[in-house]
């Protein structure tokens, strides 16, 4: 067992990474939230808000 | 990268929370529903030079869709975050993954997307993968109890 495993070569790797991916947040909006009934809100707010975790901390992910 | 839709023309941008959760980063407004017809959209994807697309927004059939195929045909991977969207009924968001994954989409989740990025606890930023982990249950409990 290793302490960690070295980082694949992003431009490689078939898996998603910081720095091969880019993510897009769309029309995440008042008007467009007050449409969905796909999915209950508070539960939709907590994924999306996740999402923009990941933004924030991935440094590279949309640079 | 984040986007709205018509803000200039009077619809409010961005909500609160996901505003606060991303300080400091741009907001594209768009007219279109599609935002690989945006040229400011599409040429900000472009600049990354990355071909791996993540997409997520609302609502799933329209302003996720759209670019979605769009993007596939030009040639990007696209990966939708399934459970950080949603369309106006249950029909309609579904229809619409089924729709997109035809095209070649890939569905995949907020937290898995998440342990994808970090990949090893090993490396640094795990604190950063517990938080979010963290934050994500609480918040789900908070809203069962």
């Amino acid at each position: 067992m290793s302490d960690v495993t070295p980082i694949r070569d992003p431009k490689a790797d078939p898996l998603l990474t910081p720095q091969n991916a880019v993510l897009a947040l769309i029309d995440y909006q008042p008007e467009q939230y007050a449409g969905v009934h796909s999915v209950v809100h508070g539960e939709l707010l907590a994924h999306v808000t996740s999402s923009a975790a990941l933004q924030r901390r991935s440094s590279c992910l949309s640079c | 990268m984040l986007s709205t839709v018509y803000v200039k023309h009077g619809m409010s941008g961005t909500n609160v929370e996901l505003r606060e959760a991303l300080p400091g980063v741009p907001e594209i407004d768009r007219t279109t529903m599609n935002s690989w017809e945006d040229p400011e959209f599409r040429a900000a994807v472009e600049r990354s030079g990355r071909k791996k697309l993540i997409i997520a927004g609302l609502w799933t059939e329209v302003c996720v869709a759209f670019p979605t195929l769009d993007a596939l045909r030009a040639g990007y991977e696209v990966y939708v975050v399934v459970d950080a969207i949603g369309g106006v009924s249950r029909t309609a968001h579904e229809s619409a993954m089924q729709r997109m994954i035809q095209a070649g989409a890939t569905p995949i989740s907020v937290l898995g997307l998440a342990c994808e990025l970090q990949r090893d606890w090993g490396r640094p930023d795990a604190n950063r993968l517990r938080a979010i982990m963290r934050e994500y249950f609480d918040a789900l409990k908070t809203l069962k109890g």
